[in-house]
């Protein structure tokens, strides 16, 4: 087994590259060059560089962040690892197909224990003596995942050909769509005694409706826990223990839970601190939230979510604000495995363009402030990922420079539906999607019903025309007009770049939702008024990252800022300096001349 | 013209519209309570444009419900006038003028301070003044206020002293305590007027002899002008009406004896009367005693030197009805205001030629500066508008402004330039149609077909493109006309809940409606979520507030109690360089900070040192008024937040290779550090960042905004957080009149709301005490209902904004002071952690 964790350690750093640039937009591939800012390229020696630039050294020290804390199970027995990462259950389970290609998926924190991990089920899987090399079954470790750790990475699995994955760690369970996955959640210790009393004391009355539930890491302690509170001397009467489910739209998400009408009537009781989606998620959704605190081993301490939760809904309200006045919007892809992440960046990109807005698809792989930051073109992005990470970008974000919100509350800001409505805060976009497809089958009803008489339908479908035909006349040569920016409190006329552009295209019955956006559909639309010549166009498209270019940024290229500053100077006389090869340029037309003078002065 | 004549006709105000050197646009103001309404009343029923039926209710121009029953102005009103003069008064008028007939458009405007927004918006559409100022209570805080806007703009003012009948009968004056009195107040005005001397728009200052000051009641329906007495007595004397004004006003004395008119008071030994008491008092202080006295003879007798009729019932009348009657008959309040406004004010066509450079922002010798300039109806169209009226359909406005040049008529398609507008950009610019246009009279609106240059008039259609104000053009190269600046800001806010959580979204409407409503409120959705209303104080807040509730959303609400707002500054020079580099390393600013010197502050606030200018002459400005260094003042690289706030970043680099190209970002971080502080969140004020040095990769995608912006505002924090931060709080300046007796009450509340006495004066010949303070803003509230307990109801303050102060009692650093505390209050407000940050989270070492 020695020649074997080589092929492991060599796909250590198992990162896809340029893949992402598939999702890129035409228009924004060309004004950002540098796409792939996960990757700090040592590009070679710097050529000479200017006194203030710096150090060439420095391209070479490592990053100074703190690196993440580390749980090391370095100290444990191998009985006690073999627990914590379930060996047996995952050979088990390997065994139960006949999988060859195993990618074993860690999180950052837990990257220590990978070769141990490695060593222990590849001896599991591959006992020396009965191994030949068609019969090998090979592992491969995934670290550094393309996108947040808590989601089964599996385009990294595709690099490996691997035809199952093992998650270790905290997962957020949302659906794979290519992939089968087996989940190893390395349960955390949990002090039994301690939780019960802090459980006790929260809910003195035995007989309340109680819902007990834990973070995936924790999930192990439940049973043990449960029956220990139902039986003497506690007897609780009430008590609901979820159970792990693959369901990120349930009421309580990935956990089973009481009906939805009963749940009003719950109390939640989770271990440990729940993660911020389910602090926006859980108080609209049952009677109260409790948890408690296990970050310090000797007490534990019971707290309610509610004050913080309701501080975190208003700073999200307040981030989805600014949504409302937006022009530009990023969609921020977090994701590339989660089931429905194409749906629904097509129909986010559908709903933007409807509301006048523009959109721009940008994936940057795992998403920092620095990346994001790259685009100061956009106003506010959303960000497309698992529920956990719905809040792509962090709940509060205050480090980010335009807000991060979730496709829900885009739709909120775009008018779509109401913050308030549907009982809280949504963040699984299943969701979203399922209403979409409900409207679609509404709308498409009618259609079948008249489409038996086409001359009927086609008399309708003039007369559609010809209102939009008129409502197109008033938008050319009048303007919208402008929406009041809450962040500001003033009326900004930046928030829907497409509106006049776009009413010609969406009057069509565009079911494609690129249609506007391929240059010999609008561009006929557009050049038929004068306003719309002045519009900054990218290949034959209006581009209001262009235009915001052209009209925010003072920085136009080499020269540009000579141009302001030495307007007051006259600049030298243009004088036509030499041309022609190297071996001898011509000079003002006199080749002969210029060469000999060359020559001379040597 | 008598309320039993016919009333005019659209058309006829049409044809009156087209002279515009027969038009005199003006405003009322002053102080609150000193009686504007009132009088403009008196002008309404006299000369009112439209039916004195519907006029003739008090308070004409208090058109809303809760102006009627508090008493107080709330909005500005506009209301047209009609007026002729006869031959002899008009060739006396100083500008050209077009036959006897002119048109008055007059806007009456609130008095309390906190709605002086209100103000400035009536004062934008008008040339001339009409100052009114309590005979008793004198020239008050708001006065002066308004006098200084009204001067700012090139307004010419006129004066009247109100409420001459209290001095009279309550009072009960000698003539010459009387007529000290006049003169005092007259002479205050013109202090004000002196010190906000402006050399365009010439000397201003009143002068009873000149016809400039009038003296009345409003109450009852009286007014007089020194020219009109010395018109009566100029006939009677055989001598020149201009002579004969200027003696009667000042020290000139009519001795009977020799017949002569002498300087010196005695002659032989006797005293001799004043001119001003023997020729005009003395008549109006005899009514006053025969009527007040119920002396029927003497009155009747009186009454016939005077030439006063009565009719059938009104000699039936007795004391105060009476007098009101007589005084009336004798000295009409409309006749003698009329004859000053017409003589006096300023028609556009002359205040056009003088305010031009002030209104326009772009060049007066452009195609739309000479329009404004000559008041030209066929000029490219400039229409300003001040302010938006709500209408009966709710969420719509009529927009309310002046045509300055050109002809604004319904349909014609106009450039809509919002006040973000910048010629040959696209930004806050619309093209739409006019609707229509209307003549706006108090409640009542007419539509009119046109309306030329140098009229005020209302449009419909505009409204969904403008929050407050902007400019309306035909012309493509205009720029834009100068946004009003404020005396008052919004530095009091609430947060605002809906009470049941389905009515978000019409407070969310109701919110952009009311910042619609009001030229000086704000409102916002806070970073936290919460919905803010902020507004100039607490009784401006409270009718906002109000309309809000019951008008604009229509929903109960949940309001949280009134806080500040502050402004996060510096107070010394960073202790060292602040230094911080990108996330990848490759790139490093050195920042320092230090506080901006509070008058330049206050002049960028103020616009006298705008982002706008050419960057030479405000250099110019900054080198030769704020001894700045001429370098440092043309490398301002931007003003913050939002591109205009009182913060400057400075750039002081030596030949940095690609600074320029991080120029954006470094600004988008600025814009972005000053927005939010790193103590609380709160906008920063009045701190100058110098970048020292920068370090850049030399290839240009390792310097792009992602790794700038975050670093510029990371370094900004740091140079902040080592330059001794603190936390500016807004403070009022209190004006509060106060009997004697009262006045221990006023210092206990003072001392325990942190406020301090700067001024104590005492009205001459009054018991009264002018008393002038500051007060924090913070402190504020309840102060009115504290002092009035504490000086049995005696005490009236009036608070207006006044500077910023820093927050005393110790650094905001440390959590055991006044001002830790009040920034972890901040912070918990906000969520942020409790303990403002180290700098050395932002700070990188070398």
């Amino acid at each position: 087994m020695h020649h074997q964790p080589i092929e492991g350690q060599s796909k250590l750093l198992a990162t896809p590259l340029p893949r992402h640039h598939e999702h890129c937009t035409a228009s924004n591939k060309g004004l950002h060059g540098h796409r792939y800012n996960k990757m700090i390229s040592p590009d070679g020696p710097p050529a000479a560089a200017p006194v203030l630039s710096t150090d060439s050294s420095d391209l070479f020290s490592p990053a100074a962040a703190a690196p993440p804390p580390q749980i090391s199970h370095k100290h444990l027995s191998d009985e006690a690892f073999s627990d914590i990462y379930e060996i047996a259950r995952t050979v088990k389970e390997l065994n139960s197909a006949p999988y060859r290609r195993i990618a074993l998926q860690f999180p950052d924190s837990l990257l220590t224990d990978s070769s141990r991990v490695y060593g222990l089920l590849d001896a599991a899987l591959n006992p020396s003596n009965t191994t030949t090399d068609e019969t090998k079954r090979h592992l491969f470790i995934l670290a550094d995942t393309s996108f947040a750790a808590c989601c089964v990475d599996e385009i990294a699995a595709q690099h490996a050909s691997a035809d199952v994955l093992v998650h270790y760690g905290r997962a957020c369970l949302s659906p794979t769509t290519r992939l089968s996955v087996i989940y190893v959640f390395t349960s955390q210790p949990l002090d039994i005694p301690s939780t019960i009393t802090a459980f006790t004391s929260r809910y003195p009355d035995k007989n309340e409706k109680i819902i007990l539930t834990a973070d995936v890491t924790y999930h192990s302690h439940l049973s043990t826990l449960t029956t220990t509170l139902r039986e003497a001397p506690y007897n609780y009467t009430n008590l609901f223990t979820t159970s792990i489910q693959h369901n990120p739209a349930a009421p309580i998400p990935n956990r089973t839970s009481p009906s939805k009408t009963e749940l009003k009537d719950y109390q939640l009781f989770h271990i440990p601190e729940p993660l911020p989606a389910l602090q926006l998620l859980l108080p609209s959704r049952l009677a109260a939230v409790d948890y408690v605190d296990v970050s310090n081993p000797t007490t534990y301490r019971v707290s309610s979510i509610s004050t913080t939760s309701s501080r975190l809904l208003r700073r999200r309200y307040g981030l989805l604000s600014q949504a409302r006045s937006a022009g530009i919007i990023g969609i921020l892809v977090n994701t590339l495995n989660v089931k429905h992440y194409l749906p629904l960046v097509a129909l986010l990109t559908k709903q933007i363009r409807e509301a006048g807005r523009k959109s721009y698809t940008v994936v940057v792989g795992k998403v920092n402030v620095e990346k994001v930051a790259n685009f100061a073109e956009v106003e506010v992005w959303v960000g497309v990922g698992c529920w956990e990470q719905g809040v792509v970008g962090g709940v509060e974000g205050r480090e980010w420079f335009r807000p991060v919100i979730t496709p829900w509350e885009l739709q909120v800001a775009l008018g779509g539906r109401e913050w308030g409505d549907e009982g809280g805060w949504v963040a699984d976009f299943g969701v979203l999607l399922k209403e979409e497809e409900k409207e679609k089958e509404k709308a498409e009803k009618p259609v079948e019903t008249t489409s038996s008489t086409n001359d009927t339908s086609d008399a309708q479908d003039r007369g559609n025309n010809d209102d939009k035909i008129s409502d197109n006349e008033d938008s050319d040569s009048e303007s919208e007009p402008p929406v009041y920016d809450f962040r500001l409190g003033r009326y900004v006329s930046t928030s829907t770049p497409l509106r006049a552009h776009t009413k010609s295209s969406t009057a069509k019955p565009s079911s494609n939702p690129t249609a506007s956006e391929t240059p010999s559909s609008s561009t006929t639309a557009l050049t038929t008024t004068a306003r719309s010549s002045e519009l900054a166009k990218t290949g034959g498209v209006f581009s209001p990252a262009a235009r915001f270019l052209h009209e925010k940024r003072t920085w136009t290229g080499l020269g540009s800022d000579y141009a302001a500053e030495g307007a007051e100077e006259e600049g030298a006389v243009v004088e036509e300096g030499r041309k022609g090869i190297a071996r001898g340029y011509e000079i003002g037309g006199e080749g002969e001349v210029g060469l000999a003078g060359r020559g001379e002065g040597r | 013209m008598n309320s039993d004549e016919p009333f005019f006709t659209v058309e006829e105000i049409r044809g009156l519209m087209d002279v515009a050197t027969n038009i005199r646009n003006m405003s009322v103001i002053a102080h609150v309570d000193h009686g504007k309404s009132t009088l403009t009343d008196s002008l309404v029923q006299r000369a009112g444009i439209i039916s004195a039926a519907k006029a003739g209710e008090a308070r004409f121009t208090d058109t809303r419900q809760d102006e009627q029953d508090r008493g107080i102005t709330i909005k500005s009103t506009a209301i047209s006038l009609y007026a002729t003069l006869p031959d002899e008064d008009v060739k006396d008028i100083k500008q050209i003028t077009k036959g006897n007939n002119f048109l008055v458009n007059l806007i009456d405007s609130p008095g309390h301070v906190d709605f002086s927004s209100e103000v400035t918006a009536a004062l934008r559409v008008t040339d001339g003044a009409l100052v009114v100022v309590d005979c008793v209570s004198g020239v008050c805080v708001q006065t002066e206020t308004v006098l200084r806007q009204a001067i700012g703009e090139r307004i010419k003012p006129v004066v009247i002293i109100n409420k001459v009948d209290r001095a009279l009968l309550e009072l009960q004056v000698t003539k010459e305590d009387l007529y000290q009195t006049f003169a005092r107040t007259v002479e205050s005005v013109n202090v004000i007027i002196a010190t906000y001397f402006d050399a365009s728009l010439g000397d201003v200052q009143v002068y009873p002899y000149q016809g400039t000051v009038a003296f009345g009641s409003g109450l009852h329906g009286w007014a007089f002008t020194v020219r009109q007495f010395a018109g009566r007595y100029a006939k009677k004397f055989g001598v020149d009406k201009m002579k004969m004004m200027e003696r009667l006003w000042g020290d000139n004395f009519f001795n009977p004896k020799t017949k002569k008119w002498t300087k010196t008071e005695s002659y032989e030994g006797k005293n001799l009367e004043r001119a001003f008491n023997q020729f005009i008092l003395d008549p109006i202080f005899r009514i006053f005693a025969a009527i007040m006295n119920f002396k029927k003879e003497e009155t009747t007798t009186l009454l016939e030197k005077l030439e006063i009729v009565l009719k059938g019932d009104e000699k039936d009348l007795e004391g105060k009805a009476l007098l009101k009657v007589v005084m009336r008959k004798f000295l009409p309040a409309a006749d003698a205001l009329l004859e000053m406004i017409v003589m006096h004010l300023p028609s556009p066509v002359t205040a056009q030629k003088y305010r031009a450079e002030t209104l326009y922002e772009g060049p007066v010798d452009d195609e739309c500066g000479v329009g404004i300039r000559d008041c030209d109806p066929k000029g490219p169209l400039m229409l300003y508008v001040s302010k938006m009226v709500p209408t009966s359909d709710k969420g719509r406005f009529y927009a309310f402004g002046r045509v300055f040049s050109g002809t604004a008529r319904s349909g014609l398609k106009v450039r809509i330039q919002g006040p973000n507008y910048v010629p040959g950009k696209k930004d806050d610019l619309f093209i739409k149609a006019i609707q229509r246009t209307i003549l706006m009279m108090g409640r009542f609106i007419e539509p009119i077909e046109d309306v030329p240059a140098g009229n005020i008039l209302g449009l419909v259609g505009v409204d969904q493109f403008l929050l407050k104000s902007g400019t309306l053009t035909t012309s493509e190269t205009a720029h834009n006309m100068k946004v009003m600046k404020f005396s008052v800001s919004p530095v009091v806010q609430v947060a605002v809940e809906v009470k049941n959580a389905n009515d978000l979204p019409k407070l969310v409407e109701g919110l952009k409606r009311l910042s619609k409503s009001d030229p000086c409120v704000l409102t916002f959705i806070s970073e936290s979520g919460e919905h803010i209303v902020a507004g100039a104080g607490e009784l401006h807040l409270e009718i906002c507030l109000k309309d809000l509730e019951e008008d604009h959303a229509g929903i109960p609400l949940k309001i949280s109690p009134p806080v500040v707002s502050y402004r996060e500054t510096v107070g010394a020079k960073s202790s060292m360089t602040a230094l911080s580099k990108s996330p990848n390393k490759h790139n490093r600013l050195y920042v320092t900070a230090e506080p901006l010197d509070e008058e330049v502050s206050t002049a960028i606030e103020s616009g006298k040192i705008s982002p706008r200018d050419d960057f030479k002459a405000r250099a110019r400005i900054l080198a030769d008024e704020f001894g700045w260094d001429v370098t440092d003042a043309r490398k301002i690289w931007c003003f913050g937040p939002d591109g205009n706030g009182a913060n400057l970043l400075i750039d002081q680099t030596k030949a940095v290779q690609y600074l320029n190209e991080i120029k954006d970002s470094v600004v988008s971080g600025f814009q972005w550090a000053t927005r939010e502080g790193p103590v609380a969140e709160e906008p920063m004020r009045s701190i100058r960042f110098n970048i020292l040095d920068v370090t850049l990769h030399a290839d240009a995608i390792h310097r792009g905004g992602g790794q700038i912006i975050p670093t510029a505002r990371r370094v900004l924090y740091a140079s902040t957080l080592l330059a001794d931060p603190g936390l500016l709080e807004p403070v009022y300046l209190v004006e509060i009149q106060v009997p004697e007796q009262a006045m221990g009450g006023i210092y206990g509340v003072l001392t325990r709301r942190r406020g301090h006495v700067f001024e104590e004066a005492q009205r001459p010949g009054t018991p009264l005490f002018n008393i002038k303070a500051y007060l924090p803003v913070n402190e504020s509230f309840g102060f009115t209902a504290d002092l009035r307990s504490n000086t049995g109801g005696q005490a009236f303050p009036q608070s207006v904004f006044d500077h910023w102060q820093i927050l005393p009692g110790g650094s905001v650093l440390d959590a055991t002071t006044k001002p830790g505390q009040i920034v972890n209050g901040l912070r918990q407000r906000k969520g942020l952690k409790d303990a403002v940050p180290d700098y050395t989270n932002y700070y990188d070492k070398l």
